[in-house]
């Protein structure tokens, strides 16, 4: 779907919100007018919405949950109780997103809460970024089979942080937000967590 | 100088994985941290690099299809909700029915009301008045004449606000089939029904077909599944006044009994399919 550079989708006489393309983030004015529209069910809300975060909302579960179609599920699972919730939701300056990732952080904890015999599939069948070259596309298994290893080894708070801020693309305030920590906090484990993580997986230096 | 290198980390993490400026370009900012943030920035980088899964485009279509379709849903029950509920309590019915009646007859504010469309402030009063005349019209003929011009009054409606370039909010299109549906049954159990009300449905269903399909471009695209729903139903309805009007030059084609129906319904959508080239048989 493309988007225009800008789009102003008109809510109320002299009220409109100015949206981002997909991977633009709303200003912070934005975000109250956002939230207003996502509260009312505004169906052109919902989908800008949708295209902007159902990519990184579906890197984030397919991380965690490393089976597909289990994170196509979560992830519309997500957007579904954001729908439900919608309503009820109140918006006190927080960047929307933080709110959404908050729901897909629940649901994966429900997931493996759930059901602990829970298997992954092996990475054959996992989705990878659109390559080419069978042999890249064999080196980037490698690579996500590696980086998963070690993001396994990480601490629960590094490991979130590093799913949240590199998987998920969010923001140092974002991450804050989700985890419920201040930023000073999310910057220490960020810190902590590249150290470990360049310390334990081997694959960086083919990087390099 | 361990939060300020933190702070710098942050900065040069967003510089170079958000906003696509080179590893080196960055350290050039902090020449004296640079052997410490270069690791760093680069295990950083690749791990962002590797994590770029995707969705299957087929997934993520169809899953905002779902999304919006979950909304259009839900405005549609929230927008029943707001419309008198004529079904819950009979008694209330009929109190309320002789207050219109009252209405009806010192006119004006119904009279008013009669031209108002799906979405206008008077137009809950309109069909409620419409439902007082369902209320107190007797005979089969009357109540299957009645039905469709209450079904020719939606699609005129769903006309005017296509015209207009207004909002046509689903359930108009919901009491649009129930209309054509009531005026279908009670003309395929009489006896005897009459040449000119079966015309009417024939004239009726034809007309809807073409409205629907006029109208069905200018949806949404939360509201299109609805509008291909409903230009469904015409195409069936208008299948089924066919075979009415066959009956009444063959009269030994029996009535068409529930399964039949169903059965007819294939068979219409089918020969639809074809007519569009897109079969699926």
């Amino acid at each position: 779907m493309s988007y225009p550079a800008m789009v102003y989708l008109h809510s109320s006489p002299g009220l409109y919100l100015q949206l981002t393309k997909p991977g633009e983030k709303p200003q912070v004015q934005d975000e109250k007018a956002l939230a207003q529209r996502l509260k009312r069910r505004d169906p052109e809300a919902w989908a800008w919405l949708y295209e902007q975060y159902c990519a990184k909302v579906y890197r984030y579960i397919v991380l965690r949950v490393q089976n597909q179609t289990e994170a196509e599920d979560l992830t519309e699972q997500v957007f579904l109780k954001a729908l439900e919730s919608g309503p009820s939701f109140k918006w006190r300056g927080a960047p929307i997103s933080s709110w959404l990732f908050r729901i897909a952080r629940n649901l994966v904890i429900d997931y493996w809460r759930t059901d602990k015999s829970r298997r992954t599939l092996p990475l054959d069948s996992q989705p990878l970024r659109e390559t080419v070259d069978p042999a890249e596309k064999a080196e980037l298994k490698s690579d996500i089979q590696q980086l998963i290893q070690a993001v396994e080894q990480l601490t629960k708070a590094q490991r979130e942080v590093i799913e949240l801020r590199f998987a998920a693309g969010l923001s140092i305030a974002e991450t804050a937000k989700v985890l419920g920590k201040s930023q000073g906090a999310v910057k220490v484990m960020q810190h902590s967590a590249l150290v470990a993580l360049r310390k334990k997986f081997s694959g960086w230096s083919n990087h390099e | 100088m361990n939060k300020k290198f933190n702070d710098i980390l942050d900065i040069c993490l967003e510089r170079i994985i958000f906003k696509g400026e080179t590893v080196e370009k960055c350290l050039e900012s902090y020449p004296t941290l640079s052997e410490e943030l270069e690791p760093l920035l680069r295990a950083a980088l690749s791990a962002s690099d590797i994590f770029s899964v995707k969705p299957r485009p087929a997934f993520k279509q169809a899953a905002k299809a779902r999304l919006l379709s979950t909304i259009a849903t839900k405005e549609e029950i929230e927008e029943k909700r707001r419309l008198p509920s004529w079904h819950w309590q009979r008694r209330w019915a009929v109190a309320f029915s002789l207050a219109l009646v009252l209405l009806i007859a010192s006119g004006s504010i119904v009279t008013a009301s009669t031209s108002s469309l799906p979405g206008d402030t008077l137009y809950p009063l309109k069909t409620a008045a419409e439902k007082v005349q369902a209320f107190f019209t007797f005979g089969d003929d009357a109540k299957a004449n009645l039905h469709m011009k209450l079904a020719e009054r939606r699609i005129e409606e769903i006309n005017l606000l296509n015209e207009r370039k207004r909002h046509i909010p689903v359930y108009v299109l919901g009491a649009l089939q129930d209309e054509t549906n009531h005026a279908i049954t009670i003309l395929n159990r009489a006896e005897e029904p009459k040449e000119n009300l079966i015309a009417r449905l024939v004239d009726l269903t034809s007309n809807q077909k073409t409205v629907l399909a006029r109208v069905i471009v200018n949806a949404p695209p939360e509201t299109q599944q609805r509008f291909r729903e409903a230009l469904s139903n015409s195409e069936t309805a208008h299948g089924r006044a066919t075979i009415l009007r066959e009956r009444l030059i063959k009269p030994n084609i029996p009535q068409i009994t529930p399964w039949q129906h169903n059965l007819e319904q294939k068979r219409f959508k089918n020969i639809v399919a074809i007519e569009r080239g897109g079969a699926d048989i």
